[in-house]
């Protein structure tokens, strides 16, 4: 077989055949394999690439500073004083959390009671102990206020002396004892 | 270090790294830290490759070794860790440059950080024509890199500067292997077209 007369890799091919030479047609893969001058340019695009890596590796500072490792073990991590002080965290802020929302619901709640509920509540009580006050101080309706004594306060000890005189229990008896006797 | 420019194997895979693996996910603290030795370098110059500075490649590298620590008892697979180390590291410098995207929002200088050409070596200094070489280098790929979807590049660095094969790629950014090749082929196609660093390297294989 006359190698020369196939067709080479074209540029396309050569980079896929860097990438993965499987990727190449099964025709391409065999002409790769008995071909000296794909093989070549292929190794040759392959060695440029690797010396890329090598003069970069070499251009690279060497690290100063060792890696240090934590003093707990690495089997330990997973209750470890770090953890613990995470599910402290979570459960401070599910608190905070939970506080913020009860703090706004009863903030709510009395926001609403003030509003709304409280002044006809507030009125309704103030009446009704002004109600029991006034009975208190005088129980009878008004229309027997007017009548009664407890109306008018002006009225001193000697004016109702001169409405209602205070009588002498003796001398009521001796009169009624005279009186009868008359009458007998 | 634990890399390969074969895709066809998977050091990661190795009977001994599954076993410190297994050891370190059963407590075991001296399991872990020689997983720390053997995989430092790689780490760190992943994080270096994306960020371009020395320092803050260190903090990053020791954040995602703390985080492997802490979450290592959730890895089902003990073979596939190598994947899952890298894939913590590239969420780190995710988070990096975030922050620092937003940080630059707030101070100006603070905005071409990224492609600064690496030039604190650490303490002995190399010649002059080292350096000068150096800096042409990373001048080079920054051009590349520029040139390149953010996911080309991530594709393209994570295959040919990290080491990593299609499969742990895949791995890594959660994505299908036939997405990964696409990308890589999309990446290839461009660097061919680049004659500077092609160049460049040239100069180094003669």
């Amino acid at each position: 077989m006359n190698l020369d007369n196939e067709q080479h890799l074209d540029e396309q091919q050569l980079i896929r055949a860097v990438v993965d030479e499987n990727d190449l047609p099964w025709s391409m893969q065999t002409h790769l394999v008995s071909c000296h001058q794909c093989r070549s340019s292929k190794e040759s695009f392959e060695q440029e690439l690797a010396h890329l890596g090598q003069l970069a590796e070499r251009y690279v500072p060497k690290p100063q500073k060792r890696i240090a490792l934590p003093v707990h073990e690495v089997g330990s991590t997973r209750w470890t004083f770090l953890n613990w002080r995470h599910a402290i965290g979570a459960a401070a802020t599910v608190a905070a959390v939970l506080l913020v929302f009860w703090g706004t619901t009863t903030l709510r709640n009395l926001t609403e009671f003030g509003t709304a509920g409280a002044p006809s509540e507030l009125m309704e009580a103030k009446r009704l102990m002004t109600e029991v006050r006034m009975l208190v101080d005088n129980a009878l309706p008004p229309f027997y206020l007017e009548i009664s004594a407890e109306y008018k306060p002006d009225y001193d000890k000697e004016f109702y002396q001169f409405l209602i005189p205070q009588i002498e229990n003796e001398t009521l008896s001796s009169d009624r004892r005279k009186r009868g006797a008359s009458s007998c | 270090m634990a890399s390969t420019d074969d895709t066809n194997t998977t050091p990661g895979t190795s009977t001994q790294l599954v076993l410190l693996v297994n050891q370190a996910k059963d407590g075991k603290r001296s399991a872990f830290s020689q997983l720390v030795d053997q995989f430092q370098a790689d780490v760190f110059r992943m994080v270096f490759y994306r960020i371009r500075s020395r320092t803050d490649a260190e903090d990053i590298a020791q954040d995602v070794f703390l985080k492997a620590y802490q979450k290592i008892s959730s890895l089902k697979d003990a073979s596939r860790f190598r994947g899952w180390l890298f894939s913590i590291t590239l969420n780190r410098i995710r988070d990096f440059q975030r922050k620092k995207r937003f940080r630059s929002l707030f101070k100006v200088e603070d905005e071409n950080l990224e492609y600064q050409p690496p030039d604190e070596t650490g303490t002995d200094q190399p010649e002059a024509l080292d350096r000068v070489l150096r800096e042409d280098f990373w001048r080079q790929i920054r051009l590349i890199l520029d040139k390149l979807s953010k996911m080309e590049r991530e594709v393209f660095l994570l295959r040919f500067f990290d080491h990593l094969n299609i499969n742990e790629i895949a791995g890594a950014l959660k994505k299908n292997e036939s997405t990964i090749k696409t990308h890589l082929y999309r990446a290839l196609a461009k660097f061919k077209k680049e004659p500077g660093i092609r160049q460049l390297l040239k100069e180094v294989i003669r």
